[in-house]
C-alpha cells in the first residue's frame, strides 16, 4: 500500500493532472470534518502554489496539502499506520512524525497542512528517526509477539515498519509492566478479531463509518484502556463491505475468518482477474496455492471498485467453488434412468446425436449469469450454423420482465448500459433517481460510490422509487413504489419534475431485479421516456456479469422464449442457468453445462462440467460496458474443461465444426461480431456514441409496484449458484438473521 | 622388487652407451641421442628423413627439394633452439645448458612437450590437454607412459628367489601371519548393531513433531520451516481447529528431498519440528519415506525421551 | 551378540534388551546391547528404544537406570523399523478432499471414481 502511494504520487508529480489529484487528496483530508467545512473548502478561491522542501527537494503544492502528501509527491516515503488516502485523517498513530524546521517538536505529517511558503521538512534527520523509534517502541510495548500464529505475518505493516524504522531494543520490562490484553470481539462470520494486536489506528472505524455506512464499530475507553469494538457485545457488522477492514488493518487485529490460518502470503500466487458475482466488474486478485483457491483480494482500479470489494465477491467463490462442483461428465442413458458418470466421449456423442436428431427450430440455448463472452460467441455460432436463432440470456422467472430491455432495444448499447459510468457518479450529478432497485445489495460498490459522492456533497439530491424504507446508507427522498409515479413524472405532474428540469446532470438508474407482479408493467419504456423527456442519463443496473456481453452479442432475454406444449422432441442447452421455475418443454433433451450443480442440473440429461471464472480466461463486460478479462488462476477440477471448448467439441461431433480452435481465434471471431469486445478497457472506458431514437409516447397501463428482489442484507448473501454453495455465505445469512432478530428488524 | 624409475636430472648427463644398453626404451633416450649427436653428427640426414616419412606413411615419397627444405628447417630449428637455450642458460648464470633450458624453449616457443618429463609451464598436468598438443611431435602417445615396475633381470640369484617364493607360497604365509597377528588384537571396527558409534546430541536424523507435556501438539502451523526449507521438502496445510487454535491439517516431509540441514528445527519458534537422533529408518520403498503428520507425531511420541534429553544437553547454546 | 565379550550389565529395557558396559574396551566398543533372545536372528539396530539410545550412542553417560528419562502418558512404545513387513508405514493424505462433487437432489448417489 505504502509503495503504491509513493508510486502513484511519483506518477502525478510530473503530470498536469497532479492538481486534480491534489484536490482529491484535500477532499479526503477533509472528510473528517463536518460537511459544512467541506463546502467551504470547495468554495475556496483558487490559491497559488506554495513551495515546500522535503529533504532539500523542492515541491510545489496547493495550500492545505498535508506534509505527507507533499512528501509522497517528492518521492519520499513516510511511514504511517492510521493514514489512508481514501479515509479521513485521524493522526493518532504518530508514526508519520517528521521534523519541520523552526518547530520545536516533531509534527504528525499526515495531519499537518502546508500553509506557509518555504516550509522545510526533514524526514531523515536524527530527530525524526528518534521520534519514529520512540513511537514504534510504544506500539510494540503492547503488541503481542505472536507473529508465528498471526495471519497478517508476512504482509504486516507493523512487521515491515518495525524492521525499517524501529529500534533494535525495547526498554519494556514485562515483569514490571505487563502487556495489555484485550478481549476479542465477535463481529460476525467474516472478520476475525484478535484485539490484543490492535494498535488503535482506527482505520476500521473510519472505514465502517465513512464508506460502509455501518456505524457499529467505534472506540471506547481512553489512554491505554482504549478499545476498538462494537459498543454492544456480540454485534455482527451488518454491512456488505466489512471484508475491506481486513485489508485496511495494518496489523493482525482484524483478519479474515474464512481464510484464518490457511495460507501465508509468501506461498500465494496472485492472478489478476475480474469479479463475476455482480455486474460491477470489480478488479480482483485471485490468490492460489498449489492449485487451490485461497482467497480473493481487491485490486485497485479507481474507475471501478477503487480498492474495495463486496463481501460476496470476496468470500463466496473461495469456498463456494469447492462445493457441489461438476467435475465429470454425467449422462442419463434413458429418460427414466438416473445420471451416471461417463467419459467425455460418451457425453459429447450424446450431445452430438441430439443436435443432429432434433429439429433446429426446437432447439434452445440459455446462458446464465457467469458465462464469458467467448462461450456465448461459440454457442451462438453453433446454433446459427445448425439453423436455430434461439440463444437466450437467462432472466430469472421471478423477475418482472418488463424492466428488461427487449430484443428490439438491443440495437443501441446506450439502451442497456450503465451510461453514467461508476466513476461518473462523482462527476457533478445534480439529481439521482433510483427506480426499482436496492442498489446497496445489487451493486454494493456502486452504492459505495454514491455514498462517497453524497458524503462529499457531490450528490445532494437522491430520490427513490421502489421499496420503501430501504437502508441505502445515504439520505434520499422516497417518491412511491408504483409505475404510477413514473407515469406522473413523464406526464410532468410530479413534484420532482421541477428539479429534474433544473438539473444539469440528472442520473436515472433502473434496477434489473424487480419482482414479478400479476400484471406486467412497462417500466423500461417509461424510464426511457422519462430520461428522453428530461435529458437525464439513463442507466440500467444489471445484476449479472454476463448480461452486457450477451446483449452486445445479440442474445435475447429469455423472457422472450416461446414455448409450446407439443410433445415433439426438443433440446434445451443450459449454460450455468439455475432457476427453480425455468420452463422446460415437454420431451426435452436438457444439456446442462456449468461448474456448479445447483438447481437445474437435476433436470439434465447430459451434464458437461465447465469451469468457473477462476479457472478460465474469458472476457467479461461490466454493467458500464467495461471490457475486462478473467485469467485462469487454477486448473478446472478433474475432467472439467473451459466452456467454449466444450461447445466447440460438441460442434465437431454434431458435424458442424466451427472454424476456430484457440482462444485467439475465438476472439477474432468475437471481433467480427462485436469489435469492442476485444478492446480491453480496464482503465479507460469507451462510451458508445450512437444515440437511440427517443421514445416519445408510452402507453398507459395499470400501475404496478416496482419492488426489488433483495430487500435486506439477509437476501444479499446467497443469490446465485456460487454463493448458495458457499458455507461462509450460509453463516453470513444466519448471523445476519440473528442480528436482525436481536435488533428487532424485520427481514 | 618394485622400483620406480626416477626421471631425475641425471638422465641427460648419463652417457649414450648406458642408455642404449638399457632394455627399457624410455622416451628420454631419443632426446638424449639428439643432445649427444649435436656435438658430432648431423642429427637429421636425408636417410633419416626418409625413414621418418616411411614411419608415417610407407607409400609417401619426398621430392628432393622438399627434403632439402625440410632439412634446412630442421637445421634452423636446432640452431634457434640451441641459441635460445644457451641464452637462457647464460641468463641463469650457468655455464652448462641444462635440459630444462631446452624444455622451456620447446614448451614456450614451440608448444612442444617432452614426454615423460614434468612440464615446466603446465606443471599440474603432465600431459597438456589435447587441443594444446597440436604440434609437429609425431611421438606415439603410448610412449608417454612410464614403466614403474622394472623386471629385475635374469641373474641366477634373482631366479632362485622367485622360484622359492612361488614354491613355498611365501606371500600366502606372510599374509596368514598378518591375519594371525590381528586375530589377537582388539578389532578397530565396532560391532554394529550391538555396539554403536558415538553421536552428538545435535545429531540431525529422522524428523519428529513434538508435543507439549500436556500432550498437545506443539506445531502452530506458522510455516516458517516450510518457508526456510532449502530443499522444499516440507508441505504444510493449516486451518482453524474446532477449539479455534491454529493447527496443521497436513504436515508432510518428503524425506527423500530432505537434505538434513536442520534449518526447519532452527526456524521453529516452538521447538515442534526437530531432527531426532534416529538414523535407522531406511526403507525398502520410496513411498515409505514420504512422511505425513501422523508419522511425524508418532516419531515424536516414540523418541520424546531422547529428544528432550538432547535439547536439554544443548540448551546453553541455543 | 556374536562375539565373546564380558561386561557389567547396566540395565534391561522393557523389550528385554540387555545393555552392558566394560571400559576395558576402548571408547566406541565399551557399551553394547544384547538384543532380546526372543528375536533370535531377527535382531535389528532399530530395536533400541529412545531411553537407551542416547546412552548407547555415547550422547550421555547416564543410563536411564540411574537417570530416568522423561515420561509422559502420551508417549508410545518403541517400534523397530518395519520396512518390508506388512506393518510398514504407508503414506496417506491427512487432509480432506478439497473439492466436493455434486450429488443430485433426488437422493441418488453418483459414484465418482475419479480422484
Amino acid at each position: 500500500m505504502l509503495r503504491f502511494v509513493a508510486a502513484s504520487c511519483k506518477r502525478t508529480a510530473n503530470n498536469p493532472s497532479c492538481v486534480v489529484w491534489l484536490k482529491e487528496c484535500r477532499r479526503h483530508a477533509r472528510t473528517s470534518g463536518s460537511k459544512q467545512q467541506q463546502t467551504s473548502a470547495a468554495q475556496e478561491t483558487k490559491p497559488k502554489l506554495l513551495e515546500v522542501f522535503i529533504d532539500e527537494k523542492k515541491v510545489l503544492v496547493e495550500p492545505g496539502t498535508t506534509i505527507l502528501e507533499a512528501a509522497a509527491m517528492a518521492g519520499v516515503e513516510i511511514p504511517r499506520f492510521c493514514y489512508h488516502e481514501r479515509l479521513s485523517v485521524a493522526g493518532n498513530c504518530r508514526m508519520c512524525l517528521v521534523e519541520v524546521e523552526k518547530s520545536i517538536k516533531p509534527v504528525a505529517s499526515c495531519a499537518m497542512p502546508i500553509m506557509m511558503n518555504g516550509m522545510k521538512v526533514k524526514t531523515n534527520s536524527p530527530m525524526t528517526k528518534q521520534a519514529r523509534e520512540g513511537v514504534m517502541e510504544f506500539l510494540l510495548m503492547n503488541h503481542p509477539l505472536d507473529c508465528p500464529i498471526c495471519d497478517q505475518g508476512g504482509e504486516c505493516d507493523l512487521q515491515d515498519q518495525s524492521m525499517a524504522f524501529g529500534s533494535d531494543r525495547s526498554r519494556l520490562q514485562v515483569e514490571l509492566d505487563p502487556k495489555r490484553a484485550v478481549e476479542d470481539k465477535n463481529i460476525g462470520p467474516l472478520v476475525k478479531t484478535i484485539m490484543t494486536r490492535c494498535i488503535h489506528c482506527t482505520r476500521c472505524v473510519r472505514f465502517m463509518n465513512e464508506i460502509a455506512g455501518c456505524e457499529d464499530l467505534g472506540t471506547t475507553g481512553r489512554g491505554s484502556d482504549m478499545q476498538i469494538g462494537t459498543y454492544l457485545e456480540n454485534t455482527a457488522l451488518l454491512s456488505e463491505l466489512s471484508g475491506n477492514i481486513v485489508d485496511l488493518c495494518p496489523v493482525g487485529a482484524l483478519t479474515s475468518k474464512p481464510y484464518a490460518f490457511t495460507a501465508r502470503p509468501w506461498e500465494l500466487r496472485r492472478v489478476d482477474s475480474v469479479d463475476v458475482l455482480d455486474a460491477v466488474g470489480s478488479n480482483i486478485s485471485v490468490c492460489t496455492r498449489s492449485g487451490d483457491l485461497m482467497r480473493i483480494l481487491p485490486r485497485e482500479n479507481d474507475a471501478v471498485n477503487e480498492e474495495w470489494l463486496a463481501d460476496k465477491s470476496r468470500h463466496a467463490p473461495v469456498d463456494g467453488l469447492k462445493a457441489q462442483r461438476l467435475t465429470v461428465p454425467l449422462l442419463r442413458p434413458s429418460k427414466s434412468s438416473q445420471l451416471q458418470m461417463c467419459d467425455w466421449e460418451d457425453a459429447l456423442l450424446a450431445v452430438g446425436r441430439a443436435l443432429n436428431g432434433i429439429q433446429p427450430s426446437r432447439m434452445e440455448a440459455i446462458v446464465g449469469p457467469f458465462v464469458d463472452a467467448e462461450t456465448m460467441v461459440v454457442l451462438k455460432d453453433l446454433f446459427n450454423t445448425i439453423g436455430s436463432e434461439n440463444v437466450y440470456l437467462h432472466v430469472d422467472s421471478d423477475l418482472d420482465k418488463s424492466c428488461f430491455p427487449s430484443s428490439k432495444d438491443l440495437d443501441f448499447q446506450k439502451n442497456y448500459l450503465f451510461n453514467t459510468s461508476i466513476a461518473g457518479l462523482e462527476d457533478g450529478v445534480d439529481l439521482l433517481l433510483l427506480i426499482g432497485t436496492n442498489i446497496r445489495f445489487e451493486a454494493p460498490l456502486v452504492n459505495a460510490r454514491i455514498r462517497k459522492a453524497w458524503r462529499n456533497n457531490l450528490i445532494n439530491d437522491i430520490a427513490v422509487i421502489g421499496e420503501n424504507g430501504l437502508d441505502l446508507l445515504y439520505d434520499y427522498e422516497y417518491l412511491g413504489d408504483s409505475t404510477k409515479v413514473l407515469a406522473d413524472i413523464v406526464a410532468g405532474k410530479h413534484k420532482i419534475v421541477d428539479r429534474l428540469k433544473k438539473a444539469q446532470k440528472a442520473v436515472v438508474i433502473l434496477g434489473q431485479q424487480i419482482l414479478k407482479k400479476d400484471s406486467d408493467s412497462n417500466a423500461y419504456e417509461m424510464v426511457r421516456a422519462l430520461c428522453d423527456k428530461y435529458g437525464a442519463e439513463f442507466n440500467l443496473l444489471h445484476a449479472n456479469a454476463s448480461t452486457v456481453a450477451a446483449f452486445d452479442l445479440g442474445l435475447k432475454p429469455s423472457s422472450e422464449r416461446k414455448t409450446d406444449n407439443s410433445d415433439e422432441q426438443s433440446l434445451l442447452w443450459l449454460i450455468g442457468v439455475d432457476d427453480e421455475n425455468l420452463t422446460i418443454p415437454n420431451n426435452s433433451f436438457v444439456i446442462y453445462q456449468g461448474h456448479t450443480g445447483d438447481i437445474c442440473a437435476n433436470t439434465a440429461d447430459v451434464i458437461l462440467p465447465g469451469s468457473a471464472f477462476t479457472e478460465k480466461q474469458g472476457t467479461m463486460i461490466s454493467m458500464e460496458g467495461r471490457v475486462q478479462q478473467t485469467l485462469a488462476a487454477i486448473t478446472p477440477p478433474n475432467m472439467a474443461r473451459e466452456d467454449w471448448k466444450i461447445v466447440r467439441a460438441c460442434s465437431e461431433l454434431a458435424n458442424y465444426p466451427l472454424p476456430y480452435d484457440t482462444l485467439l481465434e475465438v476472439r477474432e471471431r468475437m471481433q467480427q461480431l462485436a469489435p469492442h469486445l476485444t478492446r480491453h478497457s480496464n482503465r479507460k472506458l469507451e462510451k458508445p456514441s450512437l444515440r437511440p431514437p427517443p421514445i416519445s409516447s408510452v402507453s398507459a397501463q395499470s400501475p404496478v409496484s416496482l419492488l426489488p428482489r433483495m430487500k435486506s442484507l439477509v437476501d444479499y448473501w446467497q443469490t446465485d449458484a456460487i454463493s448458495r454453495c458457499s458455507p461462509t455465505m450460509s453463516k453470513c445469512v444466519l448471523s445476519t438473521k440473528k442480528e436482525f432478530d436481536k435488533r428487532g428488524i424485520k427481514y | 622388487m618394485e622400483s620406480v624409475q626416477t626421471n631425475g636430472e641425471s638422465v641427460p648427463n648419463s652417457d649414450a652407451s648406458s642408455n642404449t644398453a638399457n632394455a627399457n626404451q624410455t622416451p628420454e633416450s631419443g632426446n638424449n641421442a639428439a643432445t649427444n649427436a649435436s656435438n658430432s653428427v648431423v642429427i637429421l640426414n636425408k636417410q633419416r628423413l626418409q625413414e621418418l616419412v616411411l614411419e608415417i606413411d610407407p607409400r609417401e615419397q619426398l621430392d628432393e627439394e622438399v627434403e632439402d627444405m625440410l632439412l634446412t628447417i630442421a637445421d634452423d630449428f636446432i640452431d634457434n633452439l640451441v641459441t635460445s637455450a644457451c641464452q637462457l642458460a647464460k641468463h641463469r648464470g650457468s655455464k652448462t645448458v641444462d635440459v630444462k633450458d631446452i624444455q622451456l624453449i620447446l614448451e614456450k616457443n614451440y608448444n612442444m612437450l617432452i614426454p615423460g618429463r614434468h612440464s615446466l609451464l603446465f606443471s599440474r598436468q603432465p600431459f597438456p590437454p589435447s587441443f594444446a598438443v597440436r604440434s609437429i611431435c609425431t611421438t606415439n602417445v603410448n610412449k608417454c607412459y612410464k614403466v614403474v615396475t622394472k623386471f629385475d633381470g635374469d641373474s641366477w640369484s634373482e631366479l632362485t628367489d622367485r622360484a622359492i617364493q612361488t614354491i613355498f607360497i611365501q606371500d600366502l604365509i606372510r599374509g596368514f601371519f598378518i591375519v594371525l597377528g590381528t586375530v589377537f588384537k582388539e578389532p578397530a571396527t565396532i560391532n554394529y548393531p550391538f555396539e554403536k558409534g558415538p553421536l552428538s546430541p545435535r545429531f540431525r536424523g529422522e524428523h519428529a513433531l513434538r508435543r507439549y507435556p500436556s500432550g498437545e501438539e506443539r506445531c502452530i502451523a506458522c510455516k516458517l520451516c516450510e518457508a526456510i526449507c532449502p530443499a522444499q521438502a516440507i508441505t504444510i496445510e493449516a486451518e482453524e481447529r474446532a477449539d479455534g487454535s491454529r493447527r496443521t491439517t497436513r504436515y508432510d516431509i518428503d524425506m527423500t528431498k530432505c537434505i538434513y540441514c536442520g534449518l526447519c528445527q532452527e526456524a521453529c519458534p516452538v521447538d515442534a519440528i526437530v531432527e531426532g537422533p534416529n538414523f535407522e529408518y531406511s526403507t525398502e520403498t520410496h513411498e515409505e519415506l514420504l512422511y505425513n503428520k501422523e508419522k511425524l507425531l508418532n516419531n515424536g511420541d516414540k523418541w520424546e525421551a531422547e529428544i528432550a534429553a538432547n535439547l536439554q544437553a544443548d540448551h546453553l547454546y541455543r | 551378540m556374536d562375539t565373546l565379550k564380558f561386561g557389567d550389565l547396566v540395565g534391561v529395557d522393557k523389550y528385554g534388551n540387555k545393555y552392558y558396559q566394560n571400559n576395558y574396551y576402548f571408547y566406541g566398543k565399551n557399551r553394547w546391547v544384547e538384543y532380546n533372545d526372543k528375536v533370535f536372528f531377527d535382531y535389528d539396530a532399530s530395536q533400541v528404544p529412545a531411553e537407551w539410545h542416547n546412552w548407547l550412542h555415547y550422547m550421555t553417560d547416564d543410563p536411564p537406570t540411574t537417570n530416568p528419562r522423561v515420561q509422559y502418558k502420551w508417549m508410545i512404545d518403541h517400534t523397530e523399523n518395519f520396512s518390508g513387513t506388512n506393518r510398514q508405514y504407508v503414506p496417506y493424505s491427512t487432509v480432506k478432499q478439497k473439492i466436493t462433487q455434486w450429488q443430485p437432489k433426488d437422493g441418488q448417489k453418483i459414484k465418482y471414481n475419479v480422484k
